[in-house]
C-alpha cells in the first residue's frame, strides 16, 4: 500500500526529479522531459536510451544512410534537450520526438536535393537488422532479404512525403491520430495521401517485377 | 456499402483497424464484389512485403554523441504569455507617462497670479498703471490694463527688436 501511495505521489509530483531519482526509478517520459527542462542531464541520458532505437530505425527508413540516420538521431535528442521547457505536454513525448525527427529528415532531404544521392536504402544495413529466427532456412531468409531490398528501392523512389506516410503506417504501425500529430496532416488529407502513396508504390513494384521478368 | 466507401476503408480492414461493424460490412461487400476483393488481395500482398522488413531494435548507443553535442546547450525557457503581457504593459505605461509629461510641459499655463503683459506693451507704463491702482482702489484696474495693452504703440516691422 505504502509503495502504491509512494508511486502515486511520484507520478503526481510536479517537481522535476533529481539526478539520483532518474537513475534509480523508472520515470515516465513526461517526468523525464520535465527533468530535462530543469537541466537534468541524467534525464536526457535516460530519454536517449529509451527512444534511440525506434528513432534511429525510423530515420534510417526515411533517410537510407546509417551515417545520416545516426547523425539525425543525435540531433533529435539535442533538440529535445534544448526545447524541453517549451513542450506543452499536449501530445506524447514519443510523438514529439518523431515530429522532431521528421523535421530533421525533411531539412536533410532538402539540403541534399541538389546533390547526387547514394543508392538508397542501405539494404545491407536493413537486412542486418531484419527479423529472423535461428530456425529460418537460408533460402527463406535470402528471399526475404531480396524482397526487403526491392521494397526499399521502390520506397526510395517515392517523394519524401509519400515515403513518410507509408513508413509511419506500415513499418512503424502508428495509429492515424498519431500520424496526424507527427505529420501535421488532417485525417482526410492523410488518408488521401496514403492511398496515393500506396498506388505509386504498387506501380513501382509492378514495374520492377516486370523488369526482372523480362 | 459502395465500392468507393470500401476502397476508402480497405487498407484499414486488412490491417484490422476497423470497428467490428465496419469490418463486417467490408467483408460482406468483398464477398460479392470481385474488384474490391482484388483490391483487398493487393493490400494483403503489400502488407506482407512490409511485414518482411520489420526490423529489430538495433543495439545502438547514441548517448556519448548526444552528451558531447548537447553540452554546449542548455534548455531554453519559454516566456509565458502572462509574463510577456506584464512586460509589454509596463513598457506601454512608461511610454504613455513620458508622452504625457512632455505634453504637460509644452502646454503648461504660466504661474497663477502673474500679470501677463503683451510684448508690445510698454512695461514701464503697465507698472505705473498698476501702481496707480493701488492709490485709486475705485478704479477698474483690469480695464485700465486692457486699455494700456491695446493702445500701446505697435513696433514697426523689422525694427530690430
Amino acid at each position: 500500500m505504502a509503495g502504491v501511495l509512494a508511486g502515486m505521489c511520484t507520478s503526481l509530483s510536479t517537481h522535476p526529479p533529481t539526478s539520483a531519482s532518474v537513475s534509480e526509478q523508472r520515470l515516465s517520459d513526461e517526468e523525464l522531459l520535465r527533468a530535462c527542462a530543469s537541466g537534468n542531464r541524467d534525464a536526457l541520458r535516460e530519454l536517449t536510451h529509451r527512444h534511440q532505437a525506434p528513432i534511429y530505425r525510423f530515420l534510417l527508413r526515411m533517410m537510407g544512410s546509417p551515417e545520416d540516420a545516426e547523425d539525425a538521431a543525435i540531433d533529435v535528442f539535442v533538440k529535445a534537450w534544448v526545447n524541453a521547457p517549451r513542450f506543452q505536454f499536449r501530445a506524447k513525448v514519443a510523438t514529439w520526438l518523431y515530429r522532431i525527427a521528421v523535421n530533421i529528415a525533411r531539412d536533410a532531404h532538402s539540403r541534399k536535393k541538389g546533390k547526387v544521392q547514394q543508392p538508397w536504402p542501405e539494404a545491407e544495413e536493413l537486412n542486418r537488422m531484419a527479423v529472423g529466427s535461428a530456425e529460418d532456412d537460408a533460402v527463406r531468409r535470402l528471399d526475404q532479404d531480396q524482397e526487403s531490398a526491392r521494397l526499399h528501392r521502390c520506397l526510395a523512389k517515392l517523394s519524401e512525403s509519400d515515403r513518410l506516410v507509408l513508413v509511419l503506417y506500415y513499418l512503424e504501425d502508428r495509429e492515424y491520430d498519431e500520424i496526424q500529430r507527427i505529420t501535421g496532416l488532417s485525417y482526410t488529407v492523410l488518408k488521401t495521401r496514403l492511398a496515393r502513396a500506396r498506388r505509386r508504390l504498387r506501380a513501382l513494384m509492378d514495374a520492377g517485377e516486370s523488369e526482372v521478368d523480362s | 456499402m459502395t465500392c468507393k466507401r470500401v476502397e476508402w476503408q480497405i487498407a484499414d480492414w486488412v490491417a484490422g483497424r476497423l470497428s467490428e461493424r465496419d469490418a463486417q460490412s467490408v467483408a460482406e461487400h468483398c464477398r460479392t464484389c470481385a474488384r474490391c476483393a482484388s483490391l483487398a488481395a493487393d493490400e494483403r500482398s503489400l502488407r506482407a512485403r512490409f511485414a518482411a522488413v520489420r526490423t529489430e531494435d538495433r543495439q545502438i548507443d547514441l548517448w556519448p554523441a548526444v552528451a558531447v553535442r548537447s553540452s554546449g546547450w542548455s534548455p531554453v525557457r519559454r516566456v509565458s504569455w502572462a509574463r510577456r503581457l506584464v512586460v509589454a504593459s509596463s513598457l506601454a505605461a512608461v511610454c504613455l507617462g513620458a508622452v504625457l509629461a512632455v505634453g504637460n510641459r509644452m502646454h503648461s499655463s504660466p504661474q497663477q497670479g502673474a500679470v501677463v503683459v503683451a510684448p508690445a506693451v510698454d512695461e514701464a507704463k503697465a507698472v505705473r498703471l498698476v501702481a496707480d491702482t493701488r492709490r485709486l482702489p475705485d478704479v477698474d484696474t483690469d480695464a485700465m490694463i486692457i486699455e494700456a495693452r491695446y493702445t500701446a504703440p505697435v513696433a514697426p516691422h523689422g525694427s530690430g527688436e
